[in-house]
């Protein structure tokens, strides 16, 4: 069994898409645990280092309450013609609600150490979930497409492909933005393990890497219209059950 | 492997067939594609953002810098009959605008914070220098993908690897992004940056799918062409179909 201290030298390899680093993680005795082992092993790190560059941006920038009192005090006193010169009383009251609560949504994006401690919790859990999820459809479709490896070498194969989450530790350096190549990069990555487990051609390889993503965008789809619709058909219900209460007008 | 890359460099320049057939046969031509890509990057990313961090360091305060962009505004309204009678009016509308906005960036600026104000125009540097290249290499590798899609559909023969690697030479030229900022010098260089950058892709996809010249324009300008034919026909559609209704 590959022993903690190998994990950056194949995760390197596998980065650059050195074939070897997919088969050796297929090839070797348990490569479910293996894979899981580094999957959470990349998370925490990506994790740290972004809590990092976190806590550096959040240093470097003003207090968000005072940020969040200048631009109201400003916007009050703003060169304003018309209407907006005389807002006062329940008006005012409304607009300061309406400009606190977009403050709240602004607070959970941008930078606080909150926010790092959380991700260090829910980053290495989201990409376990992620990789469990991917790498079971991804195995139902290399199988489907002839593919010959079992679900655990499967399993083994895509955890190496999750090595294109090492380009998101560059986030240790405040005000990076990585963009999208992480998520072109680990697509790649996905492709060169699926045809490595499985040994498929390249073809077969593209349509395992690519399915899976399209099924489960398919499926979160889905679920959003069908909570869209299950909110809107019950909205009238509630409005219904307060006026009734006695709670709306 | 930096002398073998400058050597590849070299032979990319002059769209040198036989030099992009080595640098595809070569082990590890992922690797030496992006090292090479990456270098090209950060030398052009580092010079843009020391020019950049030097210049915000050394500028005159906000109010100073205001006030100058007001007299420059001033001067363009005066100098622009053709605003008519109302010229003044819209002049003191703007000047009161950009007023507004200056005492928000101006407060924003005091306002205290943990590390001394200078860091945060440092820290932006360096996220600018790293993140320059993440995003070009991000654009970089999605299009190679689905050209390397289409090259297949057209018979090529070049493993992902390979493709990715032969097609980064595309970025030789442009480490002209070095005179990015120097006014109007930068427009001329990023042109033949360009140009040169696409002459080189097309090869690049040509060797390593093994395909003639005309199936590699195909391969590199489908993926570019059928998105804009297909823009252009639902604009058309959308036009006829609001002037049918209306």
């Amino acid at each position: 069994m590959r022993l903690l201290s190998n994990y950056p030298r194949a995760a390197t390899d596998a980065l650059l898409l050195r074939e070897s680093a997919y088969e050796e993680s297929r090839d070797s005795d348990n490569p479910f645990v293996l894979g899981l082992v580094f999957v959470i092993v990349i998370g925490v790190s990506v994790a740290v280092a972004d809590a990092m560059g976190n806590v550096l941006e959040w240093t470097s920038l003003p207090s968000l309450p005072a940020m969040r009192q200048l631009l109201w005090d400003s916007l009050i006193r703003g060169p304003w013609e018309g209407p907006l010169m005389d807002i006062s009383g329940e008006m005012l009251a409304t607009l300061r609600s309406v400009y606190d609560q977009g403050w709240r949504v602004y607070q959970l994006l941008a930078p606080s150490p909150w926010r790092s401690v959380v991700a260090l919790i829910t980053t290495p859990l989201g990409l376990t979930v992620m990789w469990l999820v991917y790498g079971l459809l991804a195995h139902i479709y290399s199988r489907l497409l002839g593919g010959e490896a079992s679900l655990g070498q499967t399993y083994g194969c895509v955890a190496m492909a999750y090595s294109a989450q090492i380009l998101r530790m560059v986030n240790v350096l405040p005000f990076v933005r990585v963009g999208g190549i992480v998520a072109v990069w680990g697509m790649v990555c996905r492709f060169v393990a699926l045809k490595s487990a499985h040994k498929l051609s390249g073809g077969r390889a593209f349509w395992a890497a690519v399915l899976p993503t399209l099924t489960i965008w398919f499926v979160t789809l889905v679920l959003l219209i069908g909570m869209n619709l299950l909110i809107g058909s019950l909205v009238p219900d509630l409005v219904e059950g307060l006026t009734w209460a006695g709670g709306a007008p | 492997m930096m002398d073998s890359l400058l050597r590849t460099a070299r032979g990319a320049l002059i769209v040198d067939e036989k030099a992009l057939r080595d640098f595809k046969n070569s082990p590890d031509v992922f690797v030496r594609g992006v090292v090479l890509m990456a270098t090209i990057s950060l030398i052009v990313s580092f010079v843009v953002s020391t020019v950049g961090l030097v210049t915000t360091l050394g500028a005159p305060p906000l109010s100073v810098q205001s006030q100058a962009l007001k007299r420059e505004m001033s001067q363009l309204f005066a100098s622009a009959p053709e605003l008519g009678p109302d010229a003044g009016e819209v002049a003191e509308g703007w000047l009161s605008g950009m007023d507004f906005m200056i005492e928000i960036g101006d407060g924003m600026q005091r306002l205290p914070r943990a590390l001394p104000r200078p860091a945060e125009q440092i820290f932006r540097a360096i996220g600018g220098l790293v993140s320059s290249p993440m995003s070009r290499l991000g654009a970089w590798m999605f299009f190679s993908l689905i050209v390397f899609v289409v090259a297949k559909l057209l018979g090529g023969k070049a493993t992902v690897q390979e493709m990715l690697g032969t097609s980064a030479l595309y970025m030789v030229p442009h480490i002209a992004g070095v005179l990015s900022p120097i006014p109007y010098l930068n427009t001329v260089a990023w042109l033949v940056a360009t140009v040169w950058g696409i002459v080189i892709y097309v090869k690049a996809t040509a060797v390593a799918n093994e395909l003639d010249t005309g199936r590699a324009l195909l391969a590199v300008f489908l993926p570019v062409l059928v998105p804009m034919f297909l823009a252009v026909v639902l604009f058309t559609l959308a036009v006829i179909t609001a002037l049918t209704t209306s």
